[in-house]
């Protein structure tokens, strides 16, 4: 048997303890694989995918990030690992082999499984790329399919980068073994568990944090976000540490000291045991909980974000297509009919159309309060009659206004309301009295930038004087599905000749498109670092497990001697895990529901469902992970053990 | 009334190599009610393998077995596990107490398993602790204590729920001298006050001298019987006379054994 050998018989004989980690750094290098080839992938580097340039530093800062997760993922694996192999080490220590030898083992089968990984990764990372540029282009509206490639690039990227990777983990913890005494290492299986003990200190400290981050979260307003989102980040964070840490143990202490609980048939093991599971995992649960919020409430914010955005779009810009014509029957900017039959041909076809008749105002001069005079004359007013706003108001089902006599109303929700507004109508100067400023837009803005209502008997004595071709027509179309008529929009903006384009307004449905093509892209690009972080917390816990497998087989053997039927043992186990797999997701989806009720009154939308279905999928997966988990264990409990 | 009751129990062992090998053939035992039974043999002469098949978790290839008149080999796994549980008690080597549980909890295990009453379990958790003398250490934990309590603890473990047989290996194979004469006394008061019926399997002629009787096998098979007299000291140096008979290697202490 040569010293490599060893080394491989080794991770044959820890199979089961190497599996979790083997196929969690497979995942990673899947990852790394698939952003490093579309990075790398030819067309992208050539510039025939248009779209690509804009996300490609985008994929790149996520390189980075699953590079940085992969590398304290595998050390965390490693330290672990190597730490339930104490008793192994000192027995090779025992019969003689040396320090640097048994570093040299382990370096070895760190190697080995490295490799193995990589050749799996990469291999599954090539039959799921194309997988993974279709979903890509197909969010990147990319007209050809991106091509399958498999970069070489890329793969000696990830080839040499994770190899890399590992290899220093390997050489760092390495290191670490054998500096203690053979005696210690032999016995590290069997050290006495210690009592469960915690701090009443840090049970209140938990529980105030906890509070305070809930109550600051729930009562948090636009003002206040900026100045508690960190203290709340804070807070949330120790009391979730130390609800693990100190109040889990709290909670079980007491549960133990209710005997009508404890002393009822498998309670006992499963709460005795259960101590010192939570305790010993503490950390881990801390982490996955954590994570497991900011995924939920990252995904949330952003379904808010979309949904916002949309109602912004639409307050700022009531339609699809606007555009504004000098002359009461001019059309040198669109025609109408044109339009119409162009939208139809592209399957947006006009569902409402408004106009707005009315008059410029040039020369613009605000006088505030204070009685000063700014001077506006660079923009110029539209000028309207109330019952013209009150029509186009009631279409778009906002509230109607009554202007006073001899005042008239400012639509200019950005800045602070002037006391009045002079200006030049017709070539006559006009000031007006300005009673209000109103926030509502019922109309896109084009060429003017205020928009001054007057009272209608003043209105149709001002036009009267007004010639029809000096008079002002602002044109409102609503077209059918408009976020995706992007494409159509576009097609009636090239009938607007070139001089008179600053007349239009039509830039809604593609500024709504692009946000969401951004906006679906970085859920996609999240989603996927999510699913990393996801599947590397669940293979965390499972990890876990099955470093303790050893002890527990020897308590179940125990406990089957003297008469615990299967079923009890499968009920101690299962719900055990369950457990120790459920409780980071209740206690991460909790955060993330205090968080959304706080982002939903922040926001002033409600996003309910959509919370519930990112949880429920959550719950789903991690359901998925709890019972491959409790299978296998279950599989490796029953096995029978050496001679007994 | 006897309550373990063998005919011909047989043990073979084959493995895929067609190659068989006897470990038990032919046992007939027979244990009355509080009766304290020892079986002795050297290494490799089937002693653990017959504890095996009284302790239901091996099953016989021959013969057949009654525990309190029940043939375990008619009972489906479940239903072998709460037989187990009821009606027999167990005292290991390496005395298998859960770290996790204090010495308290550990002894009460089998009836908090039933669903006794918490009040009921005090009730019988106090005189077997006091008679063990381990009132003072039932609220530490097993590594508080030293070995011997640990095993007083195993036995009253295996005691405390009545069952009809007490099966005990080697239960004094980890302990020092001194601590093994405390166990072997405790489990005698416990044969004798508390009519606990015992089969002890065990290599050492010291604990053996504590058995009413003794049953010794070689090579898979029964090899003779003694029974003890007044004095224990006789009875010790009938047991090793028997032993000298008996040959085979004796000075194996087994390993711990999960």
């Amino acid at each position: 048997m040569t010293f490599r050998s060893l080394a491989l018989s080794n991770i044959r004989g820890n199979w089961r303890s190497y599996s979790a980690f083997f196929w969690s750094s497979v995942f990673s290098v899947i990852i790394f694989y698939m952003y490093a080839a579309f990075i790398y992938h030819p067309d992208v580097i050539n510039g025939n995918i248009m779209q690509a340039q804009k996300i490609r530093t985008g994929m790149q800062f996520c390189l980075y990030l699953i590079a940085v997760f992969s590398f304290l993922f595998v050390l965390y694996a490693n330290s672990a690992f190597l730490k339930t192999r104490k008793q192994e080490f000192g027995l090779f220590s025992l019969f003689g082999m040396t320090r640097s030898q048994l570093r040299r083992l382990v370096i070895y089968e760190n190697a080995a499984v490295a490799l193995l990984s990589l050749v799996t990764g990469i291999a599954i990372g090539m039959l799921f790329s194309k997988l993974f540029f279709m979903a890509l282009g197909a969010i990147l509206s990319v007209k050809d399919p991106i091509p399958f490639a498999a970069p070489i690039l890329a793969i000696a990227l990830t080839g040499i980068g994770f190899f890399a990777l590992s290899m220093g983990i390997a050489l760092l913890t390495s290191l670490r073994i054998g500096k203690s005494e053979i005696v210690d290492l032999l016995k590290a299986a069997r050290r006495p568990k210690g009592d469960l003990v915690f701090s009443k200190w840090l049970v209140v400290l938990a529980v105030l944090c906890l509070g305070a981050a809930y109550g600051m979260a729930l009562n948090m307003t636009v003002n206040t976000f900026l100045l508690l989102a960190l203290p709340i980040l804070i807070t949330v964070t120790i009391g979730t540490y130390f609800l693990f840490t100190q109040l889990s143990v709290l909670v079980i202490r007491f549960l133990q000291r209710k005997h009508s609980v404890f002393y009822n048939r498998t309670n006992m093991i499963i709460l005795s045991q259960l101590g010192y599971k939570l305790r010993d995992n503490a950390r881990i649960l801390f982490m996955v909980s954590i994570m497991s919020a900011v995924i939920l409430t990252a995904s949330g914010t952003f379904y808010l974000m979309q949904v916002g955005y949309k109602h912004v779009v639409t307050d700022f810009s009531p339609y699809t297509i606007a555009f504004v014509e000098r002359g009461l029957h001019a059309h040198e900017v669109v025609d109408p009919a044109q339009m119409a039959s162009i939208l139809e041909k592209n399957g947006h076809p006009v569902t409402r159309e408004d106009k707005l008749v009315g008059a410029e105002i040039t020369k613009l001069k605000f006088v505030t309060e204070d009685d000063q005079s700014h001077d506006y004359s660079h923009s110029k007013g539209f000028v309207i009659s109330a019952s013209a706003y009150n029509h186009n108001a009631a279409a778009l089902g906002l509230p109607a206004i009554a202007v006073e006599q001899d005042t008239v109303i400012m639509q200019a929700s950005w800045m602070k309301a002037p006391q009045s507004v002079q200006g030049v109508i017709n070539g006559k100067p006009v000031d007006f009295k300005v009673s209000e400023n109103i926030r509502t837009t019922i109309m896109n803005m084009t060429t003017h930038l205020f928009t001054i209502i007057m009272d209608d008997f003043a209105y149709s004595k001002m036009m009267a004087s007004i010639p029809e071709e000096k008079q002002i027509v602002a044109y409102g179309f609503e077209v059918k599905d408009w976020e995706s008529a992007a494409g159509a929009v576009d097609k009636v903006q090239q009938l607007v000749p070139e001089n008179k384009s600053d007349q239009t307004h039509m830039s809604r449905a593609s500024m709504y498109q692009d946000y969401i093509q951004n906006g679906n892209l970085t859920l996609f690009i999240g989603l996927f670092i999510s699913l990393l972080f996801f599947i590397a917390a669940g293979s965390l816990i499972y990890f876990k497990l099955f470093t303790e497998l050893q002890e527990d087989q020897q308590q179940f053997r125990a406990l089957k001697r003297i008469g615990m039927t299967l079923q009890e043992i499968k009920r101690i186990s299962v719900s055990q895990i369950a457990i120790v797999f459920y409780i980071p997701c209740v206690v991460g989806t909790i955060h993330a529901l205090v968080a959304m009720k706080a982002l939903d009154t922040l926001m002033d939308s409600s996003v309910w469902l959509y919370s519930f279905v990112v949880i429920g999928i959550f719950i789903i997966m991690q359901t998925f992970y709890f019972i491959i988990a409790s299978v296998s264990y279950m599989k490796s409990i029953n096995r029978p053990g050496p001679a007994s | 009334m006897s309550v373990l009751h063998t005919k011909g129990l047989g043990k073979i062992y084959s493995s895929k190599g067609n190659v068989s090998y006897k470990a038990l053939e032919d046992i007939d035992l027979k244990v009355e009610a509080g009766e304290f039974v020892g079986v002795m043999g050297p290494s490799g002469s089937g002693k653990t393998t017959l504890l095996n098949l009284l302790s239901t978790i091996d099953r016989p290839t021959s013969g057949e077995l009654e525990i309190n008149g029940v043939n375990p080999a008619r009972l489906n796994e479940r239903k072998l596990a709460l037989f187990r549980r009821r009606e027999l008690g167990f005292v290991f080597q390496d005395f298998n107490l859960l770290d996790t549980l204090s010495i308290k909890e550990n002894i009460i295990l089998p009836l908090v398993l039933e669903g006794v009453s918490p009040r009921q379990i005090d009730e019988k958790l106090r005189p077997i602790a006091e008679l063990l003398q381990i009132t003072a250490i039932l609220g530490k934990r097993t590594y508080e204590v030293s070995g011997g309590q640990k095993q007083r603890a195993a036995i009253a473990r295996a005691i405390i729920h009545q069952p009809s047989l007490v099966l005990a290996d080697e239960l004094t194979g980890n302990l020092d001298s001194k601590s093994a004469k405390d166990v072997m006394d405790s489990l005698k008061d416990m044969n004798e006050r508390l009519k606990a019926t015992v089969l002890m399997v065990t290599h050492d002629p010291f604990s053996a001298s504590y058995c009413q009787r003794i049953v010794f096998i070689k090579d898979g098979k029964f090899f003779s019987e003694i029974r003890r007299g007044s004095n224990r000291q006789a009875f010790f140096q009938q047991i090793l006379d028997a032993l000298s008979v008996l040959g085979g290697n004796f000075d194996d202490v087994p390993f711990a054994r999960a």
